[in-house]
């Protein structure tokens, strides 16, 4: 009786078992996907900030804040896909309107101090730079604390 | 305002312009920071291929390589050397400095060229691309000492 109980979870264990490292893998994918764009934003942002205070000849300026306004936009899409994981808190998806308009936002300003260091040069985009990387203010709320 | 804050102050107004000289340690960090760049937007870009995640993004991965591959460029122009706690550069960085620099020219003009085909045509002309437009482990080979 037992056996046969115990048979049967193990062998649902296993069918579980070979459908399970499909989803997870994939599920895994999507989270590394989004965690890379979010470690390109942490090395655009580190290398500019050590412009901005100096340590750094700020000739690449322009080229960071395309860069960053590059992987802004590839962050909006990654979190697309509803895979809860990593380090963001569920309420990425349960809130998604307000994570969503956050990330559009945030997509946006960069967009625009990107296209503002083009046009009107470096001075004209860093002026108002940190009003563009909110990265902390949607953290407080969507990713763990680690 | 506290009279030693205002000191402090007067102190940092005077030493900026020597810190903007940028120390050794920022400019190691500084190249850092750009090879990691490098080294996730590759690896994403990557994932894009193997379709672990969709593709509509590949162009905007290859851009950001090719761009991150410029600042490569100026930010090794800077003669430091680590100590290889803090880098992983080799002193042949320097003492080949003319072999290095024309590696990673070669490196920007190959992910030049991997963009304007990935803008023109997608996956589907720029992909048979990839393998040729990467040159970071031969360079890591030379330039780079091995993680431990
Ligand atoms: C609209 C929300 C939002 C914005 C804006 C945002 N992030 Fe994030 N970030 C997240 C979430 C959610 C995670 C957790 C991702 C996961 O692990 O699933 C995260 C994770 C990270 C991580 C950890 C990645 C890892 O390896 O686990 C870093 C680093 C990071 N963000 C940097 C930044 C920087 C720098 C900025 C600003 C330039 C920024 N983020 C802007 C939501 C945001
Ligand atoms: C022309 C030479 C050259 C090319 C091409 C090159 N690299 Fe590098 N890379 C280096 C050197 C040198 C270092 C060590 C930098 C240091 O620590 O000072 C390095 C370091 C790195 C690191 C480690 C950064 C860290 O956090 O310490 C990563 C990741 C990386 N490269 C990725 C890439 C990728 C991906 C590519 C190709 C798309 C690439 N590199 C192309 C020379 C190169």
């Amino acid at each position: 009786m037992y056996r046969r109980l115990l048979t049967s979870l193990v062998f649902a264990g296993l069918t579980v078992g070979t459908v399970a490292p499909a989803f997870a893998a994939e599920a895994q994918d999507t989270i590394d996907y989004r965690q890379r764009i979010m470690k390109t934003l942490d090395a655009q942002v580190a290398a500019l900030g050590q412009i901005l205070s100096g340590a750094t000849p700020d000739d690449q300026v322009v080229s960071h804040l395309e860069v960053i306004a590059l992987a802004a936009a590839q962050s909006a899409k990654s979190f697309e896909p509803k895979v809860e994981g990593g380090e963001s808190l569920p309420v990425v998806w349960t809130k998604w309107d307000d994570f969503s308009a956050k990330m559009k936002d945030f997509e946006a300003k960069t967009r625009a101090a990107a296209d503002t260091a083009k046009a009107q040069g470096k001075d004209a985009a860093l002026s108002n730079i940190l009003d563009a990387l909110r990265c902390k203010d949607c953290h407080d709320v969507y990713r763990k604390k680690m | 305002m506290n009279r030693f804050v205002k000191c402090g102050l007067a102190i940092a107004v005077l030493i900026a312009p020597v810190v903007a000289q940028a120390d050794d340690a920022d400019v190691i960090n500084y190249r850092k920071q750009i090879m990691k760049t490098m080294g996730e937007q590759n690896a994403a870009m990557q994932m894009t291929l193997q379709g672990k995640v969709p593709a509509d993004q590949f162009v905007s991965h290859v851009k950001t390589l090719h761009l991150a591959a410029t600042q490569a460029l100026k930010a090794f122009e800077p003669e430091v050397q680590g100590d290889g706690m803090t880098g992983s550069a080799k002193p042949e960085v320097w003492s080949n400095k003319a072999d290095f620099a024309k590696r990673m020219n070669e490196q920007v003009a190959k992910l030049a060229a991997l963009e304007k085909a990935a803008v023109e045509g997608g996956v589907a002309k720029a992909g048979p691309m990839i393998q040729t437009s990467l040159d970071c482990r031969s360079c890591h080979e030379n330039y780079r000492v091995p993680k431990k």
